[in-house]
C-alpha cells in the first residue's frame, strides 16, 4: 500500500505536478512517527504509513500557518479517512482549495490512542477511541487510492467514543464542574490543543485579542475555562473529531470531550456532521424557517 | 481626558417616584472624566434641551449621557441637539433609567443603586465612543408597485400625480384586482365597477405611470434607494403595442374554459380579457388551454386579428429596471376548502370521482358526493349581483338558474375559530352579508334573507346605519351558528342554532352564502421572502410599528398597502394605498439618501474569509472583496459591508470568531466597557 504512494508520490515529483508531499516518515524512537515534507523524489523513499501515525497533518495547509504561503502551488498530502475528513471541512471554510491539494488516501486500521502504548502492532488495548465508529476507514474523497476504493454507507449518524463522556454526563452540574476544575488546574495555556487543531484559523485568536480582553490571558481558573469553552463553542458545527487536541496535551487533559459533546448535540439538533461535505453550509450559520427552535428553553 | 456631561432626567415623576435623581446626578459626578451634571424635571422640554445644548458648549463636551427614558424615544432628540451645539451626535447615548428602571421597581433604593449602575455603564461606554459620519447615498426616484388592485392603483396615482414615475407588476392580465369583481359596495352601494374603473382609465392615460400587466417579480435585490428588481413579463402571445383591443380575437375564439375572473361560474374564451373594462385592453392566450400550443391546431385568432399582433412564438421577457421604493399590495384571496365544514368539498363537482372506494367515500362529506351546487362564497354571489356579472345581475343560483326565494347567509364562516380557520375576525364579513341581503332584496322582491351572525361587528362611519338598514329591508338576523347543510331535494336543509331564543332553526334554503374569511394569498409567504420582508403567522405582511409605523414593512423603502397587510375594506385600503404614496413622496423629497453609521465594518488585516458572516447575513450585505497590491495582484479576499444594505443587525459579529467584524457605535471595546463598568460584573 505505502509502496504504491510513494511510487506515486516520487513520479508527481518528479513531474513537477507537485511541489511538495506532506507525509509520515520514521520518528525519533520505534513507537513514534514524525511528519516530513517531501521536496525531494527520493524523500519519498522515507515514507510510511501504519498505526502509529497519529499527527492531523491538514492543519498544515490551513493558511495560519506559514507552510502554504512558501509558494508552493500545490501540495500532496497522505490522509488518513480522518484527515481528509478534515481537509473536505477546510474547502468548506474556504480556507484552501480543493484543487490546490493532491490527496493520497489509503485505507486505515485505526491509530494508537498515543505512541506511548505501542508495542508494536495495533490492538484493541492502544486503539485511539475514534477508531471505533470510524466509517472513513476508506476515506472518501482521494485523488489517488491503492487499488479499487469500495462504496461505504456513511449515513449514520455521529457517535461518541469517549468512554469519558458517557460518566460526565451523568454528574450532575457541581460533580461536573469539580472535574473540570480538578482537569483544568493543570492547564498552563500553552495552546498546543489550538497549533494542532486543522481548523483554527484566526490570523489573530480571540485569546490573544487585547482590546478588548474577552479571554482572560492568565492561566488561573477563569482564564483557563474562557479559553476552552471559547475554543469548544468556536468548533461547533465544525470539529472533524481528529481528537489532536487531546493527545497534545502536555498535561492530558481530555480536550476534545467538548467536542465531541457538541458533535452530538448538532447531529441530533440539525443532523448535521461536519467534514463530509464541502456545498453543505454548518448549521449555525444558516437558518431555515422550519428550523426547530426547541434549543430555547 | 475625557469631558464627559451627564444629564438626569426625573421625568416628571416617571422617573424620580422610584428614583432618587440627585443622588445619581451627585455619584455620577464623582466618576472619572465627568466634568457637568445636571438633575432636570424634563430633559426633552425646551428649556432642559437648551441647558443641554448650552453645557456642551460651555464645558466643551466630547461625551454626553442622558439617563432617561428609552432611547427608542429620545435618543434622536438628544443626538440633533448634540449636533446643533456642535458635538457628534453619536458621542451621545442614551442611559434608560426609566423603562427598563423606574418604571419596573417599586423600592427607591433599589432603583436609585440601579440607575447609578446604568448610568456608570453608560459613562464608561462613550468613552470609547468614535464621532461617526451619517452615510449619503444616492437614490432612483421610481417606485415600483407590485399588485394593480385598489391599493395599488391608489398609491400608483398619487405618486405619479406628485411627479413620480411609477411601475405598476399586476399578476393577472388587467388591473382592478377583487375590487373589479364587487358589484357594489357598502355602506353607500354605489356601483364598485363604476368607480374602479375611472381610475384604471386614470393609470392607463397617465404618462408617468407604466403598467406591466400579466407580469411577475422574480426577485429583489438593493436597498432602499436603490432597489434593482427582476420582472418576469409573462408571453402573452400578443404585441402589446400594435393590439387596439378591438376584441375580433375573442369573439371568434372557438374555444372556452371556466373564467377566473367570474369565480368559475361562466365561461370565457382561451384567448381572452378578463373583464370587458380591462385595463390593459390587450388580450392574452390562455397557453394551458389553447390547442394551438397544445397541439397546433386553431390559430383563428391569428387570423381574424387586423393589425395582426398575434404572436405564437412570443416568449416571456426578462426586466431589470431599477427603483428607490416599493409599495406591496399584494390582496388577498378568500379561504379555500371551507365548503367541507359546510356541505360538500372544495372540489369542483365535476373533478369528483364517481366511482369512490371506501377511503375516499370516508374522506368526503357526510351529506353529499360533493360541494353542494347552490353552496357559495361572499365573492362568488358578487359576481352574481354584479351587472357585468355571469347572470346580468340578476340573482340566480348556479345550480338550475332559478331565483332563490330563501337564501341563507353564514357569517364568520373560517374566521374567528383556531379550529376550523383563522382566529382573526375577518372585519369585513359583517358588512358585505349585510350588503348582499339587501342586493338580494332588491333583486328578488319577494325573497327571504336569513343570517346566522355570531356578533356583528359594524365600526366604520355610517356601517351600523347600514346594517339597521339591511334588517329594515328584511333581512333576518338570527344569533347563532350552523352546525350543518343536508341536501334536500333541490333544496338545502340548514341547521342552525338561535343562541338568543334557545331553540335549534331548520331553514330549507334554495342557496347558501358563506361569508368566507380573508386570507393572503396562497404564494404569500413565499413573496414575503422574495422580498425579505417580514409576515406574520397567517401571512400577512408585517408593518414596522402596529400603531405608529402601520405602512412600512420592516424593511427599509418598502412600504404596504391594503390587504396584504391585514383585512381591510376598500375605504381603508384606499387610505392606507395614500399612506404608502406619501411615505415614498416623502423619501423622494430629498436629494439625497442619509443612512445612520451604525452598520458593521470589517478589520480588513485579520479577516480570515470563511464567510461565516456573508451566509449568515440576512439582506445579503457582506460580499467577498479582492486586497490587491500595487502591481494588481489579488493579495487575499476579504469580506466587505456595503453601508446601504447593512441594517445593523450584528449578526455577523457573533459568529465572526477572529472578532474581525464590529459594528460602528456598538464595538467590542464600548460594550465590552459597559459590561466591565457594572459591579455585579463577572469579568
Amino acid at each position: 500500500m505505502i509502496e504504491q504512494i510513494r511510487e506515486k508520490a516520487r513520479e508527481l515529483l518528479e513531474s513537477g505536478e507537485l511541489d511538495v508531499v506532506i507525509g509520515y516518515a520514521e520518528g525519533s524512537d520505534p513507537s513514534r512517527t514524525t511528519p516530513i515534507f517531501c521536496r525531494k523524489p527520493e524523500d519519498t523513499d522515507k515514507l510510511v504509513l501504519d498505526g502509529r501515525c497519529v499527527n492531523t497533518l491538514p492543519a498544515y495547509l490551513n493558511k495560519r500557518h506559514e507552510y502554504p504561503k512558501k509558494g508552493w502551488k500545490k501540495t500532496g498530502i497522505i490522509g488518513k479517512g480522518c484527515d481528509i475528513r478534515a481537509i473536505t471541512q477546510l474547502v468548506a471554510e474556504n480556507q484552501l482549495k480543493r484543487d490546490e491539494v493532491y490527496i493520497f488516501g489509503a485505507e486505515c486500521e485505526g491509530v494508537v490512542a498515543h505512541p506511548e502504548k505501542w508495542d508494536g502492532s495495533l490492538h484493541e488495548g492502544n486503539c485511539a477511541s475514534k477508531c471505533s465508529s470510524c466509517d472513513v476507514k476508506i476515506p472518501l474523497d482521494t485523488d489517488f487510492y491503492p487499488g479499487e476504493k469500495p462504496e461505504v454507507d456513511r449515513s449514520g449518524p455521529y457517535l461518541v467514543t469517549a468512554p469519558a463522556l458517557a460518566t460526565l454526563v451523568k454528574m450532575d452540574d457541581e460533580d461536573r464542574f469539580a472535574f473540570w476544575r480538578d482537569d483544568f488546574d493543570r492547564c498552563f495555556k500553552c495552546y498546543a490543543c489550538r497549533e494542532v487543531c486543522p481548523h483554527c484559523s484566526c490570523n489573530i485568536c480571540i485569546t490573544d485579542r487585547t482590546m478588548p480582553s474577552w479571554v482572560d490571558q492568565a492561566a488561573h481558573t477563569k482564564g483557563v475555562f474562557g479559553w476552552h469553552l471559547t475554543r469548544a463553542m468556536h468548533l461547533v458545527g465544525r470539529c472533524t473529531g481528529c481528537g489532536e487536541c487531546t493527545r497534545a496535551c502536555p498535561v492530558n487533559i481530555q480536550v476534545d470531550l467538548f467536542n465531541q459533546k457538541m458533535k452530538e448535540v448538532i447531529q441530533e439538533s440539525f443532523d448535521y456532521k461536519s467534514g463530509y461535505s464541502m456545498e453543505v453550509k454548518p448549521p449555525l450559520i444558516t437558518y431555515n424557517t422550519d428550523d426547530t427552535e426547541n434549543y430555547i428553553r | 481626558m475625557a469631558k464627559i456631561g451627564v444629564f438626569v432626567c426625573q421625568c416628571g415623576n416617571n422617573i424620580s417616584r422610584t428614583v432618587d435623581t440627585a443622588d445619581v446626578a451627585k455619584d455620577a459626578s464623582e466618576q472619572s472624566g465627568v466634568v457637568f451634571v445636571e438633575d432636570y424635571k424634563f430633559m426633552c422640554s425646551a428649556p432642559g434641551q437648551e441647558a443641554f445644548k448650552k453645557a456642551i458648549r460651555d464645558h466643551d463636551l466630547d461625551g454626553c449621557i442622558v439617563s432617561a427614558c428609552s432611547p427608542k424615544m429620545h435618543e434622536a432628540t438628544f443626538r440633533n441637539a448634540a449636533e446643533a451645539a456642535g458635538l457628534n451626535p453619536f458621542k451621545v447615548e442614551i442611559a434608560n433609567i426609566r423603562e427598563q428602571c423606574s418604571w419596573v421597581h417599586n423600592d427607591k433604593e433599589i432603583g436609585t443603586a440601579k440607575s447609578k449602575d446604568l448610568t456608570h455603564m453608560m459613562i464608561q461606554r462613550v468613552k470609547y465612543n468614535r464621532p461617526l459620519e451619517r452615510y449619503r447615498m444616492s437614490m432612483t426616484k421610481r417606485a415600483l408597485i407590485l399588485g394593480g388592485g385598489i391599493a395599488g392603483i391608489q398609491a400608483a396615482l398619487d405618486l405619479a400625480n406628485a411627479g413620480t414615475p411609477v411601475t405598476i407588476v399586476e399578476k393577472e392580465p388587467s388591473l382592478g384586482g377583487n375590487m373589479a369583481r364587487l358589484s357594489e359596495t357598502f355602506p353607500t352601494l354605489d356601483c364598485s365597477q363604476c368607480i374602479l374603473t375611472p381610475k384604471m382609465v386614470e393609470v392607463q392615460n397617465h404618462p408617468l405611470i407604466t403598467i406591466r400587466a400579466f407580469a411577475e417579480l422574480e426577485k429583489l435585490d438593493g436597498y432602499i434607494g436603490n432597489f434593482k428588481a427582476t420582472i418576469r413579463q409573462k408571453a402573452k402571445s400578443v404585441i402589446d403595442k400594435d393590439c387596439t383591443g378591438c376584441g375580433d380575437c375573442w369573439e371568434k375564439c372557438p374555444f372556452t374554459v371556466e373564467s377566473e375572473f367570474d369565480m368559475n361560474l361562466i365561461k370565457r374564451k382561451v384567448i381572452y380579457i378578463p373583464f370587458p373594462q380591462a385595463v390593459p385592453t390587450v388580450p392574452v392566450i390562455d397557453r394551458a388551454n389553447c390547442p394551438k400550443f397544445i397541439k397546433d391546431k386553431c390559430g383563428i385568432c391569428a387570423d381574424v386579428c387586423g393589425p395582426d399582433c398575434i404572436d405564437f412564438t412570443q416568449e416571456d421577457e426578462i426586466l431589470e429596471e431599477e427603483f428607490g421604493a416599493v409599495i406591496v399590495a399584494t390582496g388577498f384571496e378568500l379561504m379555500p376548502n371551507v365548503y367541507k365544514e359546510y356541505g360538500g368539498s372544495s372540489m369542483p363537482q365535476h373533478l369528483i370521482p364517481k366511482k369512490m372506494n371506501k377511503k375516499q367515500r370516508a374522506a368526503q362529506p357526510r351529506s353529499t358526493s360533493g360541494r353542494l351546487p347552490d353552496v357559495i362564497n361572499g365573492l362568488e354571489f358578487e359576481r352574481l349581483a354584479s351587472a357585468s356579472g355571469p347572470t346580468g345581475g340578476e340573482i340566480r343560483r348556479p345550480s338550475d338558474g332559478k331565483k332563490p326565494k330563501t337564501v341563507v347567509f353564514i357569517a364568520c364562516v373560517g374566521s374567528r375559530d383556531a379550529n376550523k380557520g383563522v382566529e382573526y375576525c375577518s372585519k369585513i364579513c359583517c358588512m358585505y352579508t349585510a350588503k348582499h341581503t339587501m342586493l338580494y332584496n332588491h333583486s328578488v322582491h319577494d325573497g327571504k334573507a336569513y343570517v346566522f351572525y355570531m356578533d356583528i361587528r359594524a365600526g366604520g362611519k355610517g356601517y351600523e346605519e347600514f346594517i339597521n338598514r339591511a334588517q329594515d329591508e328584511g333581512a333576518e338576523y338570527i344569533r347563532g351558528r350552523v352546525s350543518a347543510l343536508r341536501k334536500k331535494g333541490d333544496k338545502i336543509l340548514v341547521k342552525g342554532a338561535d343562541t338568543l331564543q334557545g331553540c335549534a332553526v331548520d331553514i330549507e334554503a334554495d342557496m347558501v352564502v358563506l361569508a368566507t374569511a380573508m386570507v393572503p394569498q396562497a404564494d404569500a409567504i413565499d413573496f414575503a421572502k422574495t422580498l425579505g420582508i417580514s409576515y406574520d403567522k397567517h401571512g400577512f405582511y408585517s408593518e414596522q410599528h402596529p400603531k405608529l409605523m402601520p405602512v412600512d414593512s420592516s424593511t427599509g423603502g418598502i412600504y404596504l398597502a391594503g390587504a396584504c397587510q391585514g383585512v381591510k375594506d376598500v375605504p381603508e385600503t384606499v387610505a392606507q394605498a395614500s399612506a404608502a404614496a406619501s411615505k415614498v413622496m416623502q423619501l423622494f423629497s430629498k436629494e439625497e439618501l442619509m443612512r445612520e453609521p451604525e452598520v458593521a465594518i470589517v478589520d480588513k488585516d485579520h479577516c480570515m474569509n470563511c464567510w461565516d458572516c456573508v451566509t449568515v447575513c440576512p439582506y445579503l450585505a457582506i460580499s467577498p472583496e479582492e486586497v490587491k497590491d500595487r502591481d494588481g495582484n489579488v493579495v487575499k479576499m476579504v469580506a466587505n459591508v456595503n453601508p446601504g444594505l447593512c441594517q445593523g443587525c450584528g449578526l455577523c459579529n457573533t459568529v465572526c470568531r477572529s472578532k474581525s467584524i464590529e459594528l460602528q457605535g456598538y464595538t467590542d471595546q464600548q460594550v465590552y466597557a459597559q459590561i466591565t463598568a457594572f459591579e455585579g460584573a463577572f469579568v
